[in-house]
């Protein structure tokens, strides 16, 4: 697992290892994270919805309205059901009895460490990369 | 939107279409909402763990249904080969089209195989014809005019999808499928068997018609490997 800054749409997510071993060093490989390394590209919407998960149980209608709100992208309906199946299956998000016809989720406490792990990782890569840029000699 | 919903495997739909359907009721769907949602449906049907836990789609299938093309474009060249003259009449040269018919029958063949490797060591039966179908399926078609050839790989694909049936890797549906659609297209190959060779380009245009439902085992053997195998128990 590796992790890479994307600077579009303010956000910082995960993806998928692309580049070589020798740029593994700078981040290490944490098996929490492991649920979402291998999701592809619904990496990214997996993560937003395990963030907005993160302060209390939600439905779909509500997970996609805070994604858009704190990714500033919209999530589509297919990605949004593409990504809560991966990371249900995962155990990481479990569904709630349905409301109506609208069922909530929430997440897991292996969601829980896994969010931590990842946002973590992401944190620790934003602070390398920032220290770097404020240590550059122009 | 219900037909959007359809695209997308039942076992998701068993699990997901109820809050689907609230979702997009809360918030109508844009032209990039639907584009999203087929290519959500397109995600399910190729990735197993959305599959539901009974079955895992073989990706396989594919190539089966590319067989398909091919097969189309063999039939096409063929049809459209050089008109040549002998003392039986005219006829068209089809040479051109055989090595895509090779290719679709090996296409075939390896979709068959993937099946064949699925039935259980009791369905001996369906397994030998399984092997039988696989080799006899590109030997025939590098001599499609050889009709014993053609009726032994047809039956041969009967009997694979009885075995397949009875394994409850394939539904009834698919079984009837495969076994009707060789029927009539077989009894032909069997009667042109005791005609004189010729028989075939006198009736040239006939017989292909006839013969044309084979083309249909290559659609319901790729959507058979794409609806997928009965999922292991777990160990």
């Amino acid at each position: 697992m590796f992790l890479e800054a994307h600077a579009g749409r303010n956000t910082i997510v995960a993806v998928p290892n692309l580049g070589s071993r020798a740029r593994r060093p700078i981040v290490e490989q944490s098996t929490m994270t492991e649920p979402l390394h291998e999701l592809g590209r619904f990496a990214e919407p997996s993560l937003h919805i395990l963030v907005s998960l993160s302060d209390g149980p939600k439905h779909g209608y509500a997970i996609m309205a805070d994604v858009e709100a704190i990714s500033g992208s919209p999530i589509g309906p297919g990605t949004l059901y593409g990504a809560l199946a991966r990371i249900e299956r995962r155990g990481l998000i479990e569904a709630l009895e349905p409301e109506q016809r609208r069922r909530p989720y929430r997440l897991t406490a292996l969601g829980v460490t896994a969010l931590e792990g990842q946002l973590e990782q992401l944190s620790s890569f934003a602070r390398t990369g920032l220290s770097r840029l404020r240590g550059r000699t122009t | 939107m219900s037909k959007l919903l359809h695209l997308y495997p039942r076992s998701w739909r068993d699990r997901y279409a109820e809050e689907f359907v609230a979702l997009l009721s809360e918030r109508p769907p844009s032209l990039a909402d639907r584009l999203d949602i087929v290519r959500g449906a397109i995600d399910a049907r190729l990735q197993p763990q959305l599959q539901g836990p009974d079955r895992l789609p073989d990706r396989y299938g594919f190539s089966t249904l590319a067989g398909f093309g091919l097969l189309v474009g063999a039939a096409l060249i063929m049809a459209n080969g050089p008109v040549r003259y002998d003392e039986y009449g005219t006829y068209r040269e089809g040479e051109g089209g055989l090595v895509f018919l090779l290719m679709a029958a090996v296409l075939l063949s390896a979709g068959l195989y993937r099946v064949v490797m699925r039935l259980p060591a009791a369905a001996s039966v369906a397994r030998i014809s399984g092997w039988i179908a696989i080799i006899a399926g590109p030997v025939w078609s590098i001599m499609p005019w050889v009709m014993p050839l053609g009726v032994l790989f047809l039956v041969s694909v009967m009997l694979i999808a009885v075995g397949a049936g009875r394994a409850h890797i394939w539904p009834a549906w698919l079984v009837a499928i495969i076994i009707l659609l060789p029927v009539v297209p077989a009894g032909l190959m069997a009667v042109l068997a005791f005609l004189p060779w010729y028989t075939l380009r006198v009736a040239e245009v006939n017989a292909l018609i006839l013969l044309a439902p084979v083309g249909g085992l290559w659609l319901a053997v790729g959507l058979g490997l794409l609806r997928g195998f009965p999922r292991p128990a777990a160990s």
